[in-house]
């Protein structure tokens, strides 16, 4: 396992106008389950090539626990990539796939402890029953576990690439695949970078996130923190389903204002549906008119329902488990706030 | 085949036209084949029923018995060459860009000349007075003459079939080995494998079900040579590259002996029969696993 | 392309080599007269002249020819596509009574050796007095390009989803209307690479093209085996005739090279 260091890494192919990905530092520690999370075009499998060293990057380099290996080939690094379909050995036994890499390199290891070691890693993965079994005929599911498996089996990997990794197995499995996930690098104690577009699989999955748009990480820290105190405008739309509502200061009451310009004098506030409650109109707080209820479930024996308001020109979403009808006028009550100025966060308020 | 079919008989109508024109072609001339092969025809009006008497003749006649087995020989030795060279050349391909398309038209060129020409433009190359080849090999030292050495004749007939369907074996392969997914070359440099590791677990898998095919088809279409050989050397010196289609051609049309031509053609077809259903049931099996 | 090792590299570039010798030879030869051939062994032609070209064009026995070869090349592509593509369209979407059976018969007959059937052709097309027409030979050639295309399309076919099927039923479209507009434009690239397979087997075809034409119909293939005058075999004008053979093989490659590669990863050659 090793400690990752991206300096200043940018990445431009060769004849575009655009870089790729701006320069970008990370550093991701020994054992973290860490997820790169974007929409697609932001610039996630571009960083990945770079990782996996398939691609040299423009400028920067890249560390493994201190050693420079901008300059080495990607089989020199120390890596396993997990990918978007399972990539096996068609014609070996899942064994023998899981015991391949162990094979390779000139490796000093005896028969012995490569078995030892598979079915260690068989044993972790509960896919003990199917060791015996050819690649071509297991299930999906099994496929992509024993392609997990290839990537865990040597002891000395560095760091393990997912490169989303559900993308193939069906929905109605995919937390299964998820936990398994997480439940081994919670064991083994591996780096992993989970690379996704899925905001569910990455605050689930890892202990810090990176969300990358256009290029540029935008911002890293941990699922609660990115989720709440977004620092990019970009981070509050993209986390959440549906995403913060944004609207100009301008837009409040007078006395709100004047308190958001004590906290940073932000242009644009952001806040998220479930940190707001919908009461009576009043005169100190944001007023809307309800244009759809949508019925969410119930909680404490009552029904919450996502409503969505007209806020003058704009729509603005609120969970609430007040019950209000379409057309009836109420007033909105921020109890959590994050305030931008030209896109970045510039002051927060709220109820921790 | 696909998946979701449904069950109808009407289907019957699609493929009608499809019956007709190979029944015109195929059945009936192959049902006069066999109808002659049976029979001892004298001329138009005087035949007779001689059972399997042509077959017997047939298969213990020792010209037979030598096309045969130079036939064979021919079919093995191309076999052995243009496979393997066939895969090496799609390994070597490019997959895009202008050269990619430009190599793709000069392989299939070979493929879509006539046969005779294929001769005619071996003949030109190979023979010792005018021909490229065959004047530079004497100007080297050595005695080269097609016509006239059994070993060279045999030579310059491989040299000439690897030049026209080498390609059929590397255009399969390459359109095998473009199945591959750039992923899995990944994953393998990534564990670590080596060249040779890489062509044998990543690459030959999937080159698996089209080399069947070649296999199969050289195998086939190498055993029913005609025209390249008869243009090159006539079937000789002497008849030492008299394969089975000719002998069968000179038999059939030559001297007119219905009879045992007929025999020989049935034969000759029960042959390829076999080789097609080794062909159709692994191109099927490999369909049903992928 | 960190994949290509050297070996192949290598050894496709000299195979491509191999390749162009003979025909690099065969160029040469067409631009020199025959006294010129017979009498100095040269590299490259010093004195080139376009006179055998200009008697493939002229001479009506070779031009006529070229026309007879085009001819039925064309007939049997035209007869074959339009006869395969119902039954390869029924083969991928139905099953029937003999389906799999019919399926293994067609393809027996691709693979039958055509010496087998000189003579019964000879008779059958006789009998019917189409002997020495090119519709005859293109007949004959059916035998094999026929349950080649049905082959190659049902393989093509067999990837289109049935849904495009049942979203045509359901807009209320006649089955000729998705057939002809909707089907086919997507089979464009099947239809390229069938057709391609279907002159790969028909233009080069000697044997039976020979036994079914007399003067009439004469291909230029046959043309060119009977080609020996009086001073010897005119290597000239005999060069200058396989030119013209080779070009139709190159301009068709060169249209459909796009789509070739996906017809041969069928493996349904």
């Amino acid at each position: 396992m090793a400690r990752i260091r991206l300096q200043e890494i940018a990445f431009t192919y060769p004849g575009a106008s655009e870089p790729t990905l701006q320069p970008i530092s990370l550093d991701i520690q020994d054992g973290e389950a860490f997820s790169l999370l974007g929409a697609s075009g932001a610039g996630k499998t571009t960083l990945l090539n770079l990782l996996s060293g398939i691609l040299p990057p423009t400028q920067g380099r890249i560390f493994f626990d201190d050693v420079d290996v901008t300059e080495l080939p990607g089989r020199d690094r120390h890596l396993a990539q997990v990918f978007q379909f399972p990539v096996l050995y068609q014609s070996m036994s899942v064994a023998q796939n899981l015991a391949f890499s162990l094979t390779t390199r000139g490796s000093t290891l005896n028969r012995e402890a490569i078995d030892k070691r598979v079915s260690a890693i068989a044993k972790e993965l509960n896919i003990e029953s199917i060791l015996k079994r050819s690649a071509n005929a297991i299930s999906l599911f099994e496929k992509q576990l024993v392609a997990i498996g290839r990537a865990l089996v040597r002891p000395d990997v560095s760091v393990v690439l997912l490169d989303e990794p559900l993308t193939a197995v069906e929905p109605s499995i995919k937390w299964r695949l998820r936990r398994t996930l997480k439940h081994v690098q919670d064991e083994l104690g591996v780096t992993m970078i989970y690379v996704t577009h899925d905001q569910t699989e990455a605050l689930t999955f890892a202990e810090r996130v990176s969300v990358l748009a256009d290029g540029q990480i935008l911002q890293t820290g941990t699922p609660e923190a990115v989720y709440q105190n977004p620092a990019h405008q970009f981070v509050g739309h993209f986390l959440g389903s549906p995403g913060m509502n944004f609207l100009p200061s301008n837009a409040f009451p007078q006395p709100l204002q004047r308190s958001f310009v004590e906290d940073g004098d932000p242009e644009t506030i952001g806040f998220r549906p479930e940190s707001a409650g919908l009461t009576a109109p009043s005169e100190v707080l944001l007023s809307g008119i309800v244009e759809t209820q949508r019925v969410l479930g119930t909680a404490q024996g009552r029904v919450v329902s996502m409503y969505g308001l007209r806020c003058g020109a704009a729509q603005v979403f609120v969970r609430s488990p007040a019950s209000f009808a379409c057309g009836d006028e109420v007033g909105i009550a921020l109890q959590r706030w994050v305030g931008f100025r030209e896109f970045l966060r510039v002051g927060s308020n709220g109820a921790e | 085949m696909a998946q979701n079919k449904t069950q109808d008989n009407r289907a019957w109508l699609g493929v009608l036209p499809v019956m007709l024109i190979v029944a015109f072609s195929g059945v009936i001339p192959l049902m006069t084949v066999v109808n002659y092969s049976v029979q001892d025809i004298l001329d138009f009006n005087t035949r007779f029923f001689v059972g399997f008497e042509w077959y017997r003749e047939t298969l213990t006649d020792p010209r037979f018995i030598d096309a045969f087995l130079r036939q064979l020989g021919f079919s093995a030795a191309v076999l052995a060459i243009e496979i393997p060279l066939g895969i090496v050349i799609a390994r070597g391909m490019p997959t895009q860009g202008l050269r990619a398309s430009l190599l793709l038209v000069l392989l299939a060129t070979p493929l879509l000349i006539p046969w005779n020409v294929v001769g005619t433009i071996w003949q030109i190359y190979a023979r010792s007075d005018i021909g490229l080849l065959g004047v530079t090999l004497n100007e080297m030292g050595f005695a080269f003459n097609y016509t006239a050495e059994p070993p060279h004749a045999w030579l310059t007939l491989l040299a000439m079939d690897i030049w026209h369907w080498t390609s059929l074996v590397a255009l399969l392969a390459f359109a095998g080995l473009t199945s591959v997914p750039a992923a899995c070359y990944q994953a393998a440099e990534l564990d670590g494998a080596s060249k040779w590791q890489v062509f044998r677990h990543v690459e030959l898998p999937r080159l698996k079900g089209v080399l069947v095919i070649a296999v199969l088809l050289r195998l086939m279409d190498s055993f029913m040579i005609y025209t390249e050989p008869f243009v090159l050397t006539g079937g000789g010196p002497g008849n030492t590259t008299t394969f089975l289609s000719q002998y069968l051609a000179t038999m059939a049309v030559g001297q007119f002996d219905l009879g045992p031509a007929a025999a020989f053609s049935v034969i000759y077809f029960l042959f390829i029969l076999l080789f097609s259903w080794l062909f159709y049931a692994s191109v099927m099996r490999s369909e049903e696993g992928s | 392309m960190s994949r290509r090792s050297r070996l192949s590299r290598w050894v496709l570039a000299g195979y491509c080599v191999y390749l162009i010798l003979p025909l690099y030879w065969l160029l040469t030869l067409a631009l020199r007269s025959n006294a010129d051939i017979a009498g100095v062994f040269e590299l490259v032609p010093s004195n080139p002249t376009l006179a055998n070209f200009a008697e493939i064009l002229t001479n009506p026995v070779w031009y006529q020819g070229l026309v007879n070869s085009i001819s039925y090349v064309l007939l049997n592509t035209l007869i074959s596509v339009s006869v395969a593509l119902p039954a390869a369209y029924v083969f991928s979407r139905y099953r029937f009574l003999g389906d799999r059976q019919l399926f293994f018969w067609l393809l027996t007959n691709r693979m039958a050796p055509p010496a087998v059937f000189l003579l019964p052709f000879f008779q059958l097309y006789s009998s019917i007095g189409l002997f020495d027409t090119p519709l005859a030979v293109a007949l004959a050639h059916c035998l094999f390009t026929v349950p080649l295309s049905v082959w190659i399309l049902e393989g093509f076919m067999s990837g289109v989803p049935t849904e495009i099927d049942d979203m045509a039923r359901i807009d209320g479209h006649s089955f000729w209307f998705f057939f002809t507009r909707i089907f086919l434009p997507i089979n464009r690239s099947a239809i390229g690479v069938t057709v391609f397979f279907c002159f790969m087997f028909s233009w080069v075809e000697l044997l039976l093209a020979r036994t079914l034409t007399g003067s009439e119909a004469k291909p230029i293939v046959v043309v060119m085996t009977r080609t020996v005058s009086a001073s010897g075999m005119d290597w000239g004008v005999l060069a200058a005739a396989s030119v013209f053979t080779v070009l139709p093989g190159i301009l068709v490659v060169w249209f459909v090279r796009q789509h070739l590669v996906k017809g041969f990863a069928l493996g349904r050659v």
